[in-house]
This record gives C-alpha cells, sequence and structure tokens, in this order.
C-alpha cells in the first residue's frame, strides 16, 4: 500500500514536467486558436472568434503549398535516411568491436543542434565562399546558388537533414543488429540459405521493431522540421522549402498573427498524431503479414 | 524503509532546486562578444575624470545613487554600434556602480525576442533597442514608456542635456522615435544606405581608359544614376585571369553584389531601388510613417524597379539569389565585388583592415538616381519598456548615452551618432564613411568633405553625387524617405520580401509579383 503511495511521488517531477513544459502551453495555443488576437493589428485584441480561424485555414493556398513542401521534404528525406541507415548498420555491425568506437563518432552530427549544422550547410553550398558550393560550381554540376534555386534549395535541405539524421537511424538498427539472437541464424546456415536469403528472411524481421521505432521517430521529426529551414532558407525562394512548422512560425512570429498562428499549430498537432497512429498500424499490419516475405 | 523515505525527501529537494535552476536566469544569456574591433586610431576614450560637482548641482552620480549596485540590461542588434557602446558602458558602471549587461542578437532575432519578452511582461530588458518600423506596434501594444516622463523630470535629467537642438535631422527623429507627435525614444542611431565603391578600381587610369573605349563616355566614378551603375558593374564583371586595375585576377570578380534572399535585406534593397525609381510601396501622408496612405506598389515606377534589379543578377555573384547583408557585406570585405549599396553601421567593418581586403580601398555616394536623388530614414532607437522595473535608471544610461563624448567615443569604434555636435569632431570627420553618412542625413545641406576623382583615400563625399540635381526637386537636395511605422508594417515587409523574392527568382513575372502584392497590402491594412 505504502508503494503505491511512493508511485505518486515518483510520477510527480515529471508529471509536473509535462505541466509545464507541454500541457500549458498546449491549451493556451488551443484557446488563441479560437481567438483574434494579434500585435499587428489593432483590432485584433483576443476577442473569442470561434471557428474563424480554421475556416481562413481551410481557404489559405499557402498552407497547402506548406503540406506539399513538408510531403517533398519528408518522403525522400526518411527512404534516403532508413536506406543509408540500414547499409551503415549493416557494414557495423559486421565489425563489432570495432562497432563501439564508430558509434559516438557517427553520432557527432546528430549531436549538434539543427541549427548548427544548418548553417554549416549555408557556409559550405554558398558559390562564393562555400568548399561545396565552390566545387559545384566550377565543375559547372550547379552552376547556381544552391540554397537560392528553386529546383535545388529543398533537395540541399534534404541532403543536409540526412546528413544529421542518417546516424541516429545507423546507431538504433546497430543496436538491433548486435542485440539479434544467433540461434535464428544457425537454424538458417544449416537449412542451407544464402546472405541474401538469410538477410531478408532472418535479419529483416528480426530487426523490424528497430526499423519501426527509428521511422517514426524520423518521421515525426521531419513533419515538425523547422531550425534547418530557418537557417538556411527561412523557406525561400518564395515558397519553395517553407514546410508547415516554417508557415506556422511566420505567422505566429513574424506577422505577429498568435490566433492563426495557433490555429496552424493545432492542424499540424492534429495530422502528426494521426499520421502516426496510422503509420504505426499500418507497419505492424506489414511485420504481421511477413513484410519481408521476400 | 526509513532509509527510503530519507532518499525520497532528498530527492524532491534536489529535484525542487534543479526547477529552480531551470527558470529564466536573472540575467539573459551572456553577451555577444564584442568582434574586437581594430579600427585605426580609434581608442576607447578613457573615462572621463570626475569633476567635484558643486553643492546642489546634479551630477550622475547622485541622480544614480538609488540603484547602486543594481543592474540594467541592455538589448539591440550585435552590429559595431552596440559592440561600441558596450565597450563604453563600463565608463558608466564607473560612475554609476550599475552594472550594464548588453545583449547583442541578429537584426530579426532582436526585434522578435523584444516582443516575445513584452508580449511576456517578464520585464527582463531595462531598455530596447529597435528598429523604427517596430515603433506603431511597441506603442499601439502599449509596451514602451514616453520618454518625456523622464525628461521633464528634474531630478533624473542633466540640464546640461539637451537633444532637441542638436539632432541631425527632426525630420529623421521624428520617425525614428516618435508616433503621433508623442516621443516614445531616443535616437541609438539614425542610418541609411549608400553605395560603396572601389575607388582603387573606379580611379584606375587603365580601367577609365578601357570604359571609355567601351562605352563612349568617361567611367563614372562613382555611378550617380542607375543607368551608370549597370555599365560600371557589366565592365568590371571579369573572369580569373583577367586584369583589373593594373593586376591580374586570381580569381572571378564581379559588378556588384546585391541582397536577393527570402530575407529583411532584400526589402532594404528594393525599397532603395523603388524610392530613386519614384515609386512608394504606400504613399505616405506629408511623408509620416506613422499615417496610412494608398498602396502604390504596382505603380509602373515601382515595377520598372523591379525589373531593374532583375536585370543587375548577371552581373553580381553566383550565389546573389541566397545573399542577405551579410554575405554582401563579406562579398565587399573580399574584394569579390566592385559595388554594393550598403548600410553605414555595417561600414566600419569594412573598413577594419583585420576583416577586409578591401580596408581603405572603398569611397561612399549615395544610392544611384533615376527620378529621385534620396535616402531612406532607417533607425534603431532606445525605448524603455513598461515592464521595465528601473526605468529611471533605464533613462539615466541612455541620457548618459547620449552625451557628447560619448557620442563621439562611440562614433570612433563603429557608432553613427545622432547628434550634430558628434560630427565637429575632426577625428570623427577623418572615419572614411562619415562625410557621406552626415550629407545623407541632413538631406544634402552639410558637406563635411568633397571628394574629388583620383583622391588618395576613400575620404569624403564624391563631388559628382553633390554636383547631381534630383529630379524630383530640381535642385541638389537629397529627398529623405520615410517608411511606415503603423502596427501593421511588419506583415507588409514580410509580404514584400516574399514578392520581390519570388520576382527575383523567376517564380513569378514581376507585375504579376507587385499585383498580387498590392492586393496583399490592402488586404492587411485596415479598411
Amino acid at each position: 500500500m505504502s508503494s503505491k503511495r511512493y508511485i505518486w511521488w515518483w510520477v510527480l517531477p515529471a508529471a509536473l514536467l509535462f505541466l509545464i513544459i507541454i500541457l500549458l502551453p498546449f491549451i493556451t495555443a488551443l484557446t488563441y486558436s479560437f481567438r483574434a488576437f494579434s500585435f499587428t493589428d489593432s483590432t485584433a485584441t483576443g476577442q473569442f472568434i470561434g471557428i474563424e480561424n480554421y475556416r481562413k485555414l481551410v481557404f489559405d493556398q499557402d498552407f497547402y503549398n506548406s503540406f506539399k513542401v513538408t510531403f517533398l521534404y519528408m518522403v525522400p528525406s526518411i527512404l534516403i535516411q532508413g536506406a543509408l541507415g540500414l547499409g551503415i548498420a549493416l557494414l557495423i555491425s559486421r565489425a563489432v568491436q570495432r562497432a563501439r568506437i564508430l558509434i559516438p563518432i557517427m553520432l557527432l552530427p546528430t549531436l549538434l543542434t539543427p541549427v548548427v549544422i544548418g548553417l554549416v550547410g549555408v557556409l559550405t553550398l554558398n558559390p562564393d565562399f562555400g568548399v561545396i558550393g565552390i566545387w559545384l560550381n566550377r565543375s559547372g554540376l550547379i552552376k547556381e546558388a544552391v540554397l537560392g534555386s528553386y529546383k535545388w534549395a529543398l533537395p540541399a535541405i534534404i541532403a543536409v537533414d540526412t546528413y544529421q539524421w542518417t546516424p541516429f537511424v545507423a546507431v538504433i538498427l546497430t543496436a538491433g543488429l548486435l542485440g539479434l539472437p544467433k540461434e535464428p541464424y544457425e537454424a538458417a546456415q544449416v537449412d542451407g540459405a544464402n546472405p541474401v536469403q538469410t538477410f531478408f528472411r532472418v535479419t529483416m524481421p528480426l530487426l523490424w521493431p528497430y526499423f519501426v521505432v527509428a521511422m517514426l521517430i524520423r518521421v515525426i521529426d521531419a513533419f515538425r522540421i523547422f531550425d534547418i529551414i530557418w537557417v538556411m532558407t527561412r523557406g525561400g525562394p518564395g515558397t519553395v522549402t517553407e514546410a508547415v512548422a516554417v508557415y506556422a512560425y511566420r505567422h505566429t512570429f513574424r506577422y505577429w498573427d498568435m490566433g492563426y498562428g495557433s490555429a496552424l499549430i493545432m492542424v499540424l498537432f492534429v495530422f502528426i498524431s494521426i499520421m502516426v497512429e496510422y503509420l504505426y498500424k499500418a507497419l505492424q499490419k506489414w511485420q504481421g503479414a511477413g513484410g519481408s516475405s521476400a | 524503509m526509513k532509509r527510503f523515505k530519507w532518499f525520497n525527501a532528498v530527492f524532491i529537494v534536489l529535484f525542487v532546486l534543479s526547477l529552480a535552476a531551470c527558470t529564466p536566469p536573472a540575467q539573459p544569456a551572456a553577451p555577444a562578444e564584442p568582434a574586437a574591433p581594430a579600427q585605426p586610431a580609434a581608442p576607447a576614450a578613457p573615462a572621463a575624470p570626475a569633476e567635484p560637482a558643486a553643492p546642489g548641482e546634479w551630477t550622475l552620480a547622485k541622480a544614480a545613487e538609488p540603484w547602486k549596485g543594481e543592474t540594467i540590461r541592455v538589448i539591440g542588434e550585435a552590429l559595431p554600434p552596440l559592440e561600441a557602446l558596450q565597450e563604453l558602458s563600463p565608463q558608466f558602471e564607473e560612475i554609476t556602480g550599475v552594472k550594464v549587461i548588453i545583449e547583442g542578437l541578429g537584426h530579426e532575432e532582436a526585434v522578435e525576442k523584444v516582443t516575445l519578452d513584452f508580449a511576456g511582461q517578464t520585464g527582463v530588458y531595462d531598455i530596447v533597442l529597435q528598429p523604427h518600423r517596430a515603433l506603431g506596434k511597441l506603442v499601439s501594444n502599449g509596451w514602451v514608456r514616453p520618454i518625456d516622463e523622464f525628461y521633464n523630470n528634474p531630478a533624473l535629467r542633466d540640464p546640461k542635456f539637451s537633444y532637441e537642438n542638436d539632432l541631425l535631422n527632426t525630420e529623421w527623429f521624428r520617425e525614428t522615435c516618435t508616433y503621433q507627435d508623442k516621443v516614445y525614444a531616443l535616437p541609438f542611431h539614425f542610418i541609411s544606405m549608400y553605395l560603396w565603391y572601389r575607388y582603387d578600381w573606379f580611379d584606375h587610369p587603365d580601367e577609365q581608359a578601357a570604359f571609355k573605349a567601351k562605352y563612349g563616355y568617361d567611367l563614372p566614378s562613382p555611378p550617380v544614376t542607375w543607368k551608370e551603375y549597370k555599365d560600371a558593374a557589366e565592365f568590371f564583371t571579369r573572369k580569373a585571369g583577367d586584369k583589373l586595375a593594373g593586376e591580374t585576377l586570381a580569381n572571378d570578380v564581379y559588378g556588384h553584389a546585391w541582397g536577393a534572399a527570402r530575407h529583411v535585406s532584400s526589402w532594404y534593397d528594393f525599397l532603395n531601388v523603388m524610392y530613386s525609381f519614384g515609386g512608394r510601396d504606400i504613399k505616405l501622408p506629408n511623408n509620416r510613417g506613422d499615417s496610412y496612405g494608398e498602396v502604390t506598389v504596382n505603380s509602373p515606377e515601382a515595377l520598372a524597379a523591379l525589373e531593374f534589379i532583375i536585370s543587375m543578377i548577371p552581373y553580381a555573384p553566383p550565389g546573389v539569389l541566397s545573399y542577405t547583408w551579410d554575405e554582401k557585406q563579406a562579398a565587399q570585405q573580399s574584394g569579390l565585388v566592385a559595388m554594393a549599396v550598403q548600410w553605414d553601421d555595417a561600414a566600419f567593418a569594412v573598413e577594419d583592415p583585420s576583416q577586409s581586403t578591401a580596408s581603405g580601398k572603398i569611397a561612399y555616394s549615395g544610392v544611384p538616381i533615376e527620378k529621385e536623388k534620396m535616402t531612406q530614414i532607417e533607425g534603431w532607437s532606445y525605448f524603455i519598456p513598461k515592464s521595465s522595473k528601473k526605468p529611471e535608471l533605464a533613462w539615466l544610461y541612455i541620457q548618459w548615452a547620449m552625451g557628447k563624448d560619448i557620442q563621439i567615443a562611440q562614433m570612433k569604434l563603429g557608432g553613427e551618432s545622432a547628434l550634430r555636435t558628434t560630427y565637429e569632431d575632426p577625428e570623427v570627420v577623418a572615419i572614411p564613411y562619415v562625410p557621406t553618412a552626415v550629407y545623407l542625413k541632413t538631406g544634402g545641406k552639410w558637406v563635411l568633405k568633397a571628394r574629388q576623382v583620383g583622391d588618395p583615400s576613400g575620404n569624403g563625399v564624391p563631388q559628382r553625387y553633390i554636383d547631381a540635381v534630383n529630379p524630383a526637386t530640381g535642385d541638389t537636395s537629397v529627398s529623405i524617405i520615410a517608411k511606415p511605422t503603423f502596427p501593421e508594417e511588419e506583415r507588409l515587409t514580410e509580404a514584400i520580401i516574399l514578392a520581390v523574392n519570388k520576382a527575383v527568382g523567376g517564380d513569378v513575372s514581376p507585375k504579376q509579383a507587385l499585383d498580387d502584392l498590392a492586393a496583399e497590402m490592402k488586404s492587411i491594412l485596415p479598411k
């Protein structure tokens, strides 16, 4: 009985932090989303306006564009990071002892803040001052400003994001690979399976839960991408890299329209929740159906 | 069990302590390190020896006595003027016993942080430096105090302090420090943009001969019209291996640099060209930023300006579409370009030999002319927030910083004083960019020094620019153009940045961009 009472003491710090850092701002933003509240509009003084912000959002073409940009960034990013992460994990797991040394080194880009990674991108991709930018320009591969180009700005952000997050995926998968049981491999060997068959029929099904976790974390993270884009392009050129979080930030902290900005955040929250739920179930279902039946 | 209880108690205490440690610190983040300004002949003035005050005489030390041991916090844009203030602040600390913490951030970050601080009424800052376009927002939300409540208080006002008759330009002051005829700030600086050009290239006899042979007229040193600017930009765009001013180039060189990224710098750049082409984003009544006017951003003049900007892209470095003012400045500092229209609060860095290969090789002229010889009003000002718990002390600091000696010392370290007396100091006048800055900010009325082609230094207003006629007035004066300061201005700024960026990037035609922009601006402004 008394140990049950202690459980509440242990939960209290986390509950308080959750309340202060997540729940209160969330409720505040939810309240704002039903109000006309702007620091740059003297008529919007916080009055209740019902679902007007959400109605406005339905007809906002730039909002839809920001969703499109988010998916154009997210889908290739996740696929590339998943594939590269898996490849790196397989390479590292072959050399178990050395892997322990490699993991912290490999994680360095992930440990840096996205702002720093974004700045690295800005500095290296500039065709006048940056190492990569100058090389791309002189080699004739990309003659224009990568981050000022309608064609190359988004791929550049995907590349920088991949540089930062592939190690994260690789580390999760490496951990998974190093922890796999040996028995299924011995059985596969006895059955005469070749390496490809072993990979698809033994390794992948066993690794799948790790893969699902890594991908889910990346999808959530990718959907709310802000820092790297803001530092590298601020959503430009035009709106070609203006993802949803950037668009919401612009309305909230550049236009100072707290009401509409909050409505955007709420929609983003609901969308991520639904998407993660759906994705998780879909991946589980795929695994249950023997997803890797090669 | 007992031990378990003891452990729990310790844990809770530790948790509460760690929460306390996580609350917003009493002090803001450590102030930005000053960027070691190595300006020649610009030593920080030593603290003036305290003169014995007559009994009953007002002194800063006596006025600040109630706050001895306290701290005041200032936030502004991390550029040479703020770094100069930071370097001088120990003098104030010495006199008053008050600690001064100055926080420098990027332009947009400083605006954002202050707005968030005010919205949260945290009271972290005692003095905020903000660009004047934020005036309407700051006043209409009731976030800042009028200055008169301090200026008219004999206990707080230094009887020797009087700024009204010492301002470089009263119209500039009205736009940067007042709103609806009420004074809400004092000027941290008046700044404007002007043409930086490599006079060692423009004045070189080989280049002059080559230009004349190619274009049929004398190389304009400096260009005073946009046509001359374009010709000069084309002329100086060279490949590595070509000759320039008698030397073989190791890398490509370009005619000019421009801020074309989706960034506030592209807004300022666009305004320069649009204003000089005779266009306006909003036709402000009586050139007053606190008054609403008709949206004219899609006028033929504005369209011609935007088309001109796009036509200049080929003469800029390859990275121009991702340039902000930072890259533009870096292009000048590294000798990559012949010209750029830049801010005078950045000129200090380009004249610093430790930061710039172009130091001592740049001269300064006004923005080229099409239909108007003009300069745009800009400035950051000292505001005292209503949320400050020490507004009187904040005032004392501002008053001290506005004092003549401090203004001169700050100017020598990279400041941009708004006071006329600062420019009576011969050392200040000798700073290369100062005569042009003063000439523009006084509407062409005050020529501290003229520069002739071939002068061995870049110091002085180019004679060509002094003599250039302003088509809008018919004389040689410089028109001073105000920008909106009403609360909606920040949204208009963002809209203009996006429209210009889309047009420059080729996403939409210039006409389409400006027509869409005009519609959006009308939707933002009060009906």
